[in-house]
């Protein structure tokens, strides 16, 4: 998400998010967070532009080596505690949304933009499981023949995991043959998701929300009259 | 490995060996143009770009950093390296040299990075735990939803079944009310014209004519007809409202069957070619059941079987199968069509219009057979006859019921209170009882007043509930002999009834009302306050200890439980302690004056509202007495205290506590 595009009250909000993420201060940071959703503003829309933004610009910071990696694990674990306040008010899936399995390729263990992208799809009354970080394969297999998903969305944030998206791309068309299967993450080019014959994520998280809430509920309304059989 | 695998043995090369560094320079285009020692190895070539071990989108970290390093020396960048073939996290410094940069890049100690891995994973655990759970919770919800859902639905539904029931109920009511009152109306004239033919066939009035005579006599039949039908349209409507009530009495069969020859001869008067027999069991047979039901319900029968037979036979035969008795009614006639089979105890269902009748006898036989436990089959062929069979229990199942709660009832539980509970409806007093029995109480149950007050003779009970339709004097009448009677005023008497005169009930002296449907619940809270309440205690202070056995004697079979004290000074602490219910004071006592004690109950809160009945044996002036007046309930003389009397000022003490206690609330 570019800086341009954000609500101005809120990236005020996002930037003392940031300050207080990056100085371990976590009750700080729930301030921030607290104050924006106080201001009566769209959970999704903090969730966006106050924790995804703050990560985003902590990663720039430590591109500029002005953050180091112990800080950015410090904000990320207070980010994570800043999604499940807000995830907090999700009220649950409207009926016939369909349902999403979100999950990081075996080896991930960068869990937080999965989480993330979950948690807007749950807020956006989507049927979404997040399944975490470093999902084994076999695991990832039995979750999905389990939960039949109309959606599985594959994580993948450093490149090196890549060669486990390929294996996780087979097995989950292996048990869950009618879900429709994308693959993003910073570490994965849409390129590489098309030669898996899936398709890539988008580059923003709303858009990325837009595509796959929109092939859930195409799943959905296919697999109706099949159920109904 | 081969670089490591042969340990130098100088210092400097285990130093080297073990450092856990990276040491390169790059040209100006960031060409690697050394490699230095250090442990690790980057894994290129002299002249290859060093931007190819960058990790993916940290490249433009690393070109910023030896942009900034060839320019100044700079410190404490990290950077992510493909370092001994994996992706690591170094710490760069670099410095100028030639137009390229030198850098020594150092990594963090294995077992912090593996800490903060470990970390990583456990947050990413949590929250994903966390997750779960909220969306388990939500399931969990949805499925309340679902469920309070369906609870509404089905509340709803029922609401409408009972709304139904209810219009339903109002119809039959108005029906009932109809029938009834016409019925009621029909009676008068009817008996008018049987009046007036009789006088006319008696020629009372002078004589008749053979023509005249004639028709008088077919008006007669006719309204003998119509005096029938009327009495069963109200029975029918009596069955209707419930009110026909069961009377069981133990009689035998045989003389039920005598009555019935006797009844029903007549009816075969005008058919000649019909002979009626009525057979007798080949065993007696003792019944216990309403004998004046049975009998309405043969002799329905039996005139039904000869208005549709024209020659031959109607029987009646009677047998025993177990514990049921069986009768049967067959006739020769013209028998019922297999179609209209079904519908023959409809009311009102003619299906022969040339047949005389009302078309009621049939549903009313078979109505009280329902009544009596039993039930009216047929069996019918057209052209050869019909045979209704009726089956009841030989003991009416109510009264074995009845028997087996009387017998309960009849063995005293010393441990629990018994309360007498007076209810005409018998499955009412069935659930009193099981209500009763299960917290404790014994019921002693009766269904007419006369047992009522064969009990009251007998026992006293702990309380009463009266539960009867109140629209009927009598009841009125025994709550106001119970209230009247010395012995039972202090029962406490529940009034549960279906007619609101609240205020006649409380007049009489009930302790209770209530309007039904009545609350268990909420009678057993009340009986459990009125019966096991402590009992009102009454502190009797005198130094005369004939005087307090006098007492004692006469508070003997009442609720009341007596305290004792000899002094004035005994008798102040005792109050104070046990805070009684009345007191009663002697004038004389040996070490304080009755004005006192007095002035001390009245200065202390505890013992302020406590009414006091001053007693003595001697007169008192009337300057005492109005003195008295003024701080005690009243004066009572120890000459004239019969039980009476003791009872009657304890009594009014106790209810002028009580106003004040509840005026204070």
């Amino acid at each position: 998400m570019s800086m341009q595009s954000m609500p101005n009250g809120l990236a005020r909000w996002r930037d003392r998010w940031v300050e207080a993420a990056l100085s371990g201060d976590r009750s700080g940071a729930m301030a921030a967070l607290d104050a924006a959703l106080g201001e009566g503003r769209d959970p999704r829309e903090v969730l966006e532009a106050v924790i995804g933004a703050g990560q985003a610009e902590i990663g720039r910071r430590w591109a500029r080596n002005e953050a180091t990696v112990a800080q950015e694990h410090m904000a990320t674990a207070i980010a994570h505690v800043g999604l499940t306040r807000i995830h907090a008010s999700a009220r649950g899936p409207h009926p016939g949304v369909g349902r999403i399995v979100v999950a990081c390729v075996a080896g991930e263990q960068h869990g937080f933009p999965a989480l993330l992208l979950a948690d807007r799809l749950d807020l956006e009354g989507l049927d979404v499981r997040y399944a975490g970080a470093d999902v084994p394969l076999g695991c990832l297999g039995a979750l999905v023949a389990d939960l039949d998903p109309d959606v599985v969305a594959l994580s993948v944030t450093l490149g090196t995991n890549l060669p486990a998206l390929d294996e996780a791309v087979a097995v989950v068309r292996r048990n869950a043959p009618r879900a429709s299967i994308f693959a993003g993450g910073a570490g994965c080019p849409a390129a590489r998701a098309r030669a898996l014959g899936v398709s890539p994520g988008a580059d923003t998280v709303p858009e990325t929300v837009a595509l796959l809430s929109q092939a859930a509920r195409l799943g959905a309304a296919r697999s109706q009259p099949r159920e109904g059989a | 490995m081969g670089e490591r695998d042969d340990l130098p043995g100088d210092l400097d090369l285990a130093v080297d060996a073990f450092r856990r560094e990276l040491a390169f320079a790059v040209d100006a285009e960031g060409r690697i143009t050394r490699l230095g020692g250090g442990g690790l190895r980057l894994g290129l070539g002299l002249g290859d770009p060093v931007a190819s071990a960058a990790l993916f989108d940290t490249a433009d970290k690393l070109a910023r950093f030896l942009e900034r390093a060839r320019v100044e020396p700079t410190r404490d960048w990290e950077l992510c390296l493909r370092v001994d073939g994996r992706p690591m996290t170094v710490s760069c410094s670099g410095l100028p040299h030639g137009d390229g940069v030198a850098v020594l890049a150092t990594t963090l100690p294995e077992d912090h990075q593996s800490s903060l891995r470990a970390l990583s994973s456990s947050i990413d655990e949590i929250t994903t735990l966390n997750r779960h759970i909220s969306s388990q919770n939500r399931d969990l919800a949805q499925l309340n939803t679902d469920l309070s859902e369906s609870n509404a639905g089905i509340m709803a539904l029922h609401t409408e079944i009972e709304e139904r029931a209810n219009s339903a109920a109002t119809e039959a009511e108005i029906k009932r009310r109809l029938v009834a009152e016409v019925g009621h109306e029909f009676r008068t004239p009817i008996h008018s014209i049987l009046g007036l033919t009789r006088l006319l066939l008696d020629r009372t009035d002078g004589d008749l004519t053979q023509e005249q005579e004639r028709q008088v006599r077919f008006l007669r039949s006719a309204a003998e007809e119509l005096s029938l039908m009327v009495e069963d349209l109200l029975d029918l409507s009596r069955l209707d409202a419930g009110a026909f009530p069961l009377r069981q009495s133990q009689f035998q069969l045989d003389d039920l069957l005598g009555e019935l020859r006797g009844l029903l001869r007549p009816l075969t008067v005008d058919r000649p070619g019909v002979e009626l027999h009525i057979d007798s069991p080949s065993a007696a047979i003792t019944l216990d059941t309403d004998r004046i039901k049975l009998g309405q319900i043969v002799r329905n029968l039996v005139s039904n079987a000869l208005k549709f037979t024209d020659a031959g036979e109607v029987r009646v035969r009677s047998r025993l199968e177990g514990e049921r008795l069986v009768m049967e009614v067959s006739d020769t006639g013209i028998g019922i069509a297999e179609e209209h089979q079904g519908r023959i105890f409809e009311e009102f269902a003619r299906l022969s219009p040339g047949r005389p009748g009302t078309g009621l006898g049939l549903p009313l036989a078979q109505r009280l057979a329902r009544l009596l436990g039993g039930d009216i089959e047929v069996k019918s062929a057209v052209g050869v006859g019909s045979t209704f069979t009726i089956s009841i229990p030989r003991v009416h199942e109510e009264v074995i019921r009845l028997r087996e709660m009387e017998h309960r009832a009849a063995t005293d539980d010393r441990n629990r209170p018994r309360i007498l509970v007076v209810e005409d409806d018998r499955k009412s007093l069935f659930v009193y009882e099981r209500y009763l029995d299960l917290h404790g109480f014994q019921a002693i149950p009766v269904r007419d007043l006369p047992t009522a007050r064969r009990v009251l003779e007998r026992e006293r009970p702990a309380a009463i509930v009266l539960d009867v339709m109140l629209e009927n004097d009598t009841s009125w009448a025994f709550l106001n002999e119970v209230k009247q009677h010395e012995a039972y005023r202090d029962i406490p008497v529940l009034v549960v009834t279906v007619v609101g005169r609240e205020r006649e009930a409380r007049a009489l002296g009930a302790d209770e009302f209530w309007l039904k449907p009545l609350d268990h619940e909420r009678l057993l809270r009340r009986l459990d306050q009125l019966v096991r309440e402590r009992a009102p205690k009454i502190l009797m202070i005198d130094d005369d200890s004939r005087a307090r056995y006098l007492l004692a004697k006469h508070l003997e079979g009442t609720r009341w439980a007596l305290v004792e004290a000899e002094t004035g000074q005994e008798g102040l602490d005792v109050a104070r302690q046990q805070s009684p219910n009345v007191i009663l004071l002697d004038f004389v006592l040996p070490d304080l004056t009755a004005f006192d004690v007095l002035d001390e109950l009245k200065a202390d809160p505890r013992t302020r509202q406590i009414p006091v009945i001053v007693h003595t044996a001697r007169q008192l002036a009337q300057d005492e007495v109005d003195r008295l007046n003024q701080s005690c309930q009243g004066v009572m003389l120890k000459q004239h205290l019969s039980q009476e009397l003791a009872i009657h000022r304890i009594r009014d003490a106790l209810a002028q506590a009580q106003s004040h206690a509840t005026g204070d609330a």
